[in-house]
């Protein structure tokens, strides 16, 4: 069916939206990123801190954006840029300090440039070598004049804050120990640092600043003494030997080491001038360091030359040294005569307080106190000390008994003290005198005879004669002990004593009855003992053979076993020398032989002189077998010859018995003599063959 | 060959009264607010989407500024500290020699950053002027390219962080990032979200409207 309606269209509208809401979200997203952006960039550019200019020498190790500004250690900048000066002597760098530092960088901060360090003192900051140089920067906590240009120092500063320390001057006069950065040194321990070696203008040395940490500058005084401690020294003085070395450290760094004498200094401001000594002793016995105290000045002539005084040497009192000679020189006085005549003035400086005097006495009361001594006998002398007693010092004594005295308080230029003369002995005056004693004694003469003595020795040593003489009197000492030894030999002396008795009983009988039957029986005496002596002799070719191989025998031997027979012959020989039998040999030999020739003059005429003349043929023979056989025994030929020449004497002067026995017993004597000799002589060779054999 | 000519007679979804789903891609018919699928909204055209494209444009813009500024890298090694900003670590890749390096991080982190920037701002001008400055299809195959690459601008971000986590040798060399990282990688996502919310049907609109 119809009916059906249509609604009507409706106009539809979309809702009018504001303006906000199509607006979307997300916006806020850039919005974000814009103040996020913003503010870092605002951040960073706001953190950026200072800009300050720090101008160096030489920019070594400074790189641009990388070298970094160091507080204690802390990072608080960095450089920016590097420039240079105007007129290009300077590298001015650009550093960008932090923001919360960069109010206390005021004008009284100071930069310097670390950077590794060799020195003596040792190796420094060694990090730097991997980390890259830096600039370190020190300033207070106290806010000051702000400064953006700044001048860097060449080191770091020693007095790190004020209050830390005190600068003093120290003068030496060869600044070639003091180094710069060299250490100060109290009692072992480091007080402070030594810097900025400069030229003296006022003198020959050097200055140089030190300074002294607290809270050592507390114990440094006006009064303190510096000495110098590098290296080490050796002294020789009257303590003996003294190597003074401080530690291994200061040998080779060097240094100088201070100590406070004496009280009565003031404190130390800055810039208060030392002098700095060479070593220790120096610097103790340095009386005049205390600026507040003159020394007394006195002098002293001295009559005579006197070296080795030397300015600086000591004077003493009591054995203390309580000053120092200021000066020498020469001074003419005119005598009363108009002659000139020179005297060495000695200049003294004396410390009143050393003489224990006092401090506060002044120099009036000193020379009063003085003369009052010299009244009771101080006097003034130069005496020698030392190990060598080569030093000369001044030496205030006391002389008992002296002759009054004054000091001259007028004389010019210094009172003058007495003096007594001088006591100097010294090695050289005492060496002297014992050379002069040497040379006193007769030397030469000793020499010269002693020399000759020596000449005569060897003369005789090397003769041939005396070289032979041992082999031949070994030798002949063998020969002697085997032909003494001999049976023969030994037989002989027994024969012969025999035979000389009856001979000497024919002689008395001679004297007293007929001579002829006696004669003729002294004949057969004589004829036996000749043919006694042929048959010895006929024997002694072959004892001369023997003892010819015997002797050579000898000479094969070794030398040890020659002397102890050389002695052992020695002694057999002295024993049969010393036997009777032997000493009756000579005497009984003369007393035949007189026999003989008297024979030969009572018979000249006889009749019986054939039957002489054979006896006497036989007995020549025999006699020259004898001889050729001991032509083989030099010595024994020597001795017999002499004992034959005695006996000649003696048969030409056929003296009453007492003269005779007198000669035979010179003969034995003699033989007696010769045999001790060679017994003697075998003992020397068993002492010291080889010194007999071979000279000294 | 027939339909040469006849782009404009294309039958839009808009004009058949439906709606796709630009999540899942199933069409409904126009009304329903919400996809039964996926549980996106449907909305036939997104008239609030040039205000985020926008925004984020803006955003990756703002913050491309400190990436550039700040460092990108700062290499701590023994002796030094160096930093570096991406056109000065370009700077340096070129005169230490890596030029295929260098003109990688050239290109990601500054061609293309740029280019997005270029491209997404005239897509969202040319929605809205009067002249035609985009051809037919041009707009849309722009559009797919700046999605498609601009995630890898964060090549360099990448390279930043790998660096950062491999050079870690102490005191001996060390790289860490530095707030040029942050403000890069942020950059490029904002960008990458502006691209997203681009709504690719009004460029249709346009090419359907008569050329003027």
């Amino acid at each position: 069916m119809t009916g059906k309606i249509d609604p009507p269209r409706l106009d539809v509208e979309p809702a009018r939206q504001s303006r906000w809401s199509s607006l979307s979200l997300v916006w806020i997203v850039p919005l974000l990123a814009v103040l996020v952006t913003v503010a870092v960039a605002w951040r960073t550019y706001a953190d950026r801190g200072e800009l300050i200019e720090i101008r160096f020498a030489e920019a070594s190790g400074i790189r641009v954006g990388e070298t970094v500004l160091k507080f204690r250690e802390v990072d608080v900048g960095r450089v920016e840029a590097i420039t240079f000066s105007r007129d290009l002597t300077q590298v001015i760098v650009a550093v960008r300090i932090n923001k919360d530092v960069a109010p206390f960088v005021d004008a009284d901060s100071r930069f310097w440039l670390v950077q590794p360090e060799l020195t003596t003192s040792g190796i420094s900051r060694l990090d730097t070598v991997l980390s890259g140089a830096f600039i370190e920067g020190l300033w207070d906590s106290a806010i000051g004049v702000p400064a953006d240009t700044f001048t860097a120092l060449e080191a770091e500063p020693l007095s790190q804050a004020p209050g830390s320390g005190t600068w003093i001057k120290l003068r030496s006069i060869d600044g070639g120990t003091l180094a710069e950065g060299a250490p100060v040194i109290f009692r072992g321990i480091k007080a402070g640092q030594l810097r900025n070696v400069r030229p003296d203008p006022e003198s020959s040395g050097v200055i140089v600043d030190a300074f002294i940490i607290a809270p050592f500058d507390q114990r440094l005084t006006t009064a303190s003494v510096f000495w110098d401690i590098s290296g080490f020294s050796v002294s020789l003085g009257p303590q003996g030997l003294k190597l003074n070395v401080r530690s291994l450290a200061s040998v080779i760094q060097g240094g100088v080491e201070f100590t406070t004498l004496v009280s009565g200094g003031q404190p130390v401001t800055t810039g208060t001038e030392f002098v700095v000594y060479e070593d220790e002793a120096t610097a103790r016995n340095s009386l005049f360091s205390s600026r507040f105290q003159e020394p007394l000045q006195l002098s002293i002539l001295l009559n005579g030359s006197i070296r080795n005084l030397a300015v600086g040497s000591a004077v003493q009192f009591r054995g203390l040294t309580v000053g120092e000679i200021t000066s020498l020189s020469v001074r003419a006085d005119e005598t009363p005569n108009g002659e000139l005549v020179f005297r060495q003035q000695v200049d003294l400086g004396i410390s009143i307080e050393r003489m224990g005097l006092p401090g506060s006495m002044d120099e009036t009361d000193a020379l009063a106190f003085l003369q009052e001594q010299v009244a009771e006998g101080l006097r003034a002398r130069v005496t020698s000390t030392g190990l060598l007693g080569n030093s000369l010092i001044v030496e205030l004594i006391e002389v008992p008994d002296a002759v009054p005295e004054a000091i001259a308080m007028d004389a010019k230029p210094f009172p003058l003290l007495p003096t007594i003369p001088p006591d100097i002995t010294d090695l050289s005056t005492a060496s002297n005198q014992l050379l002069s004693r040497i040379q006193d004694l007769p030397v030469e003469e000793l020499l010269r005879s002693a020399t000759n003595t020596f000449d005569a020795v060897s003369a005789f040593v090397t003769k041939d004669e005396t070289q032979d003489a041992p082999g031949a009197v070994v030798g002949l000492v063998d020969d002697l002990r085997s032909f003494v030894g001999s049976e023969d030999m030994q037989a002989v002396p027994g024969a012969l004593r025999g035979t000389l008795d009856e001979a000497e009983t024919f002689i008395a009988k001679l004297n007293k009855e007929e001579a002829i039957a006696q004669l003729m029986t002294a004949i057969d005496a004589v004829s036996s003992t000749a043919g006694t002596v042929s048959d010895a002799a006929k024997g002694v070719p072959d004892l001369v053979a023997s003892l010819d191989t015997l002797a050579k025998k000898a000479n094969d031997l070794a030398l040890q076993e020659l002397v102890a027979s050389a002695t052992k012959t020695a002694d057999e020989i002295s024993a049969l020398v010393g036997s009777e039998d032997m000493a009756g040999l000579p005497g009984s030999l003369r007393e035949t032989l007189g026999q003989a020739s008297r024979m030969l003059d009572d018979l000249r005429n006889g009749e019986s002189i054939t039957n002489l003349n054979e006896a006497l043929k036989a007995a020549r023979s025999a006699a020259t077998s004898l001889e050729t056989a001991s032509q083989n025994l030099p010595g024994l030929v020597e001795r017999l010859d002499g004992a034959i020449a005695k006996i000649d004497e003696v048969a030409g002067s056929y003296a009453p018995a007492s003269a005779f026995g007198r000669d035979a017993r010179e003969t034995v004597r003699e033989l007696r003599n010769a045999a001790s000799a060679i017994g003697a002589l075998a003992r020397k060779i068993e002492r010291n063959p080889r010194a007999f054999l071979f000279g000294n | 060959m027939e339909n040469l000519g006849k782009a404009e007679q294309f039958l839009t979804a808009r004009e058949a009264g439906l709606v796709g789903c630009r999540t899942c891609g199933r069409v409904w018919p126009q009304g329903i607010h919400a996809c039964a699928r996926c549980g996106a909204g449907l909305q036939s055209r997104d008239l609030k989407s040039l205000q985020r494209v926008w925004a984020w444009l803006l955003a990756g813009l703002i913050l491309y500024v400190p990436a550039n500024l700040f460092p990108m890298l700062r290499t701590a090694s023994l002796l030094e500290t160096t930093e570096n900003t991406i056109l000065g670590g370009v700077i340096e890749l070129v005169k230490h020699g890596n030029y295929g390096i260098a003109a990688i991080v050239f290109v990601a982190s500054i061609v293309i950053p740029v280019g997005k920037f270029l491209a997404i701002a005239l897509l969202a001008i040319s929605l809205r002027s009067k002249t035609r400055l985009l051809e037919r299809e041009a707009g849309t195959r722009l559009l797919h390219v700046v999605d498609f690459i601009g995630r890898w601008s964060m090549i360099d971000v990448f390279v930043v962080a790998i660096l950062a986590t491999l050079v870690q040798l102490g005191f001996v060399v060390s790289i860490k990032p530095g707030p040029a990282a942050a403000a890069f990688a942020l950059s490029v996502v904002f960008t990458m979200l502006s691209a997203q919310s681009f709504d690719s049907r009004m460029i249709w609109d346009r090419l359907d409207e008569p050329r003027k």
